[in-house]
């Protein structure tokens, strides 16, 4: 936290490197939230760069007053809503597509769902209808609280929370009956 | 199920990693952008256009930086109090070291009467600047030991000898002069509060000194930005004993790229005589 903010005052000095360095240091963090958002690798990618160039332009004016993980992870999840809305890019859930991210090992993402339990969940995952994917996805990747999302999403913490409930049921369900098919065979 | 029962531990394994190729493309990209925002940025970061403010002034405090100073040497005596304020303005005074400008804008107000008192100190350089709102204008360079007064009503700009190699009234820097003025702040009685608010929307921590001086009171409230722990607005407020507000101060502080890089840049004419003294 300390860092960050020592990372920012660095920024609005005009300093390259402490900009490198926020990069570098949530470049991950926020590709993973895109990918799990958008199921899509470039659109993830258009993302993340469209979140830092707008931080980029904006830092002079920019005050930190949480962390600045979530500030970032709300601004990607802000603009894959927005990309979503405007049908550019996720139309419908697109299994194949969402398979083909789960296992894409080369290319300008390096998938470390080595396992195929993890690659299971991220295909059930991509089925969630999209606000329920992306309350998980904030809250557990990036580590916001249910309040924080609420703000962000403009919505009542209760329904944030009702969201994150249904969704972790339907992921079990989907995943429970994943087993049961392999059970049968 | 056992797998399903797990689900909130394994989501967060759920991650992507950039590829080189994309950590590279998207850095440079990034970058570029920054560079090509902070040129933009500098570029409009000028010196504000001098307000044409016709009322007398009030006061003559030399450079206005010292009531922030001097508060924060009173500050900086009661440090020791529990709220560890020493360690705020240690990193205060950290701060206003490494900017590269520092630009006070102090409106006076005594019952009918205004004034509006601007400077710009620079400790890396070592040049101060100060413009009232008479339009008097002073310039200190201490690199090159000069000192630069602009006289309005006779259009002239007079130019002496600066001694001595010392920046603000003889310090080398803020915490150089924090020290100065500690003495004169012990011999002051003064009580100290802390707490903490905001400033147009950034988080504050608010010091307010109060010391009884010249039969009036003067309450001066410094509030601190958070983030960046430089000044964000000090006010000075001096009552009578009926707690009747005779007098009112208010500096807002900003920290531009870029300050006057000499006297004309204070808005002092061209055609102005020059007399070196």
């Amino acid at each position: 936290m300390l860092e960050d903010r020592l990372l920012i005052w660095q920024v609005k000095r005009g300093s390259k490197d402490a900009f490198s360095r926020i990069y570098t240091k949530y470049e991950d963090d926020l590709l993973t939230l895109a990918v799990n958002l958008l199921n899509d690798v470039s659109a993830a990618e258009d993302t993340v760069h469209d979140v830092f160039a707008s931080f980029a332009k904006s830092v002079d004016s920019f005050h930190l007053t949480g962390s600045l993980r979530s500030y970032l992870a709300t601004c990607v999840a802000n603009l894959a809503r927005d990309r979503i809305r405007k049908g550019k890019r996720e139309k419908g859930v697109d299994l194949n597509r969402a398979a083909q991210t789960a296992s894409e090992v080369s290319g300008p993402v390096e998938s470390v769902l080595h396992s195929e339990q993890l690659q299971q969940l991220a295909e059930v995952m991509a089925q969630l209808p999209y606000e329920q994917r992306e309350v998980i996805m904030l809250r557990l990747h990036g580590g916001m609280t249910f309040k924080q999302i609420g703000k962000s999403q403009n919505a009542s913490i209760n329904t944030i929370k009702s969201r994150y409930r249904y969704g972790l049921d339907k992921i079990r369900m989907l995943l429970n009956a994943e087993i049961e098919n392999e059970t049968r065979k | 199920m056992k797998r399903a029962n797990r689900i909130e531990e394994l989501i967060p394994e759920l991650r992507y990693k950039a590829g080189s190729a994309m950590h590279t493309r998207v850095l440079d990209s990034i970058l570029q952008i920054f560079e090509e925002s902070r040129k933009a940025g500098a570029s409009t970061t000028q010196v504000r256009p001098w307000r044409a403010i016709t009322m007398s002034r009030i006061a003559r405090l030399g450079a206005a930086v010292l009531i922030i100073l001097s508060l924060m040497a009173g500050i900086h005596f009661f440090g020791t109090s529990p709220i560890a304020s020493s360690a705020v303005f240690a990193k205060m005074t950290k701060s206003l070291e490494s900017v590269p400008w520092m630009y006070a804008k102090h409106e006076f107000v005594r019952g009918s009467q205004s004034s509006v008192l601007e400077t710009w100190n620079c400790f890396e350089t070592g040049m101060e600047a100060e413009k009232e709102s008479t339009g008097r204008a002073t310039v200190w360079d201490y690199q090159k030991h000069r000192k630069f007064v602009y006289n309005p009503r006779t259009n002239t700009i007079v130019i002496t000898h600066l001694s001595g190699n010392g920046f603000t009234k003889g310090s080398s820097g803020p915490l150089d002069l924090i020290n100065n003025l500690v003495e004169i702040a012990k011999s002051k009685g003064a009580a100290f509060t802390h707490s903490k608010g905001t400033h147009e929307g950034c988080d504050v921590h608010i010091y307010v000194l109060t010391q009884s001086k010249g039969g009036l009171i003067h309450e001066s409230t410094l509030k601190i930005d958070m983030q960046t722990y430089l000044p964000a607005s000090l006010q000075v407020l001096s009552k009578n004993p009926h707690g009747q507000v005779v007098t009112h101060i208010q500096g807002n502080y900003e920290f531009p790229r870029e300050g006057p890089k000499d006297i004309y840049d204070l808005g002092v004419p061209e055609s102005a005589q020059i007399m070196r003294k």
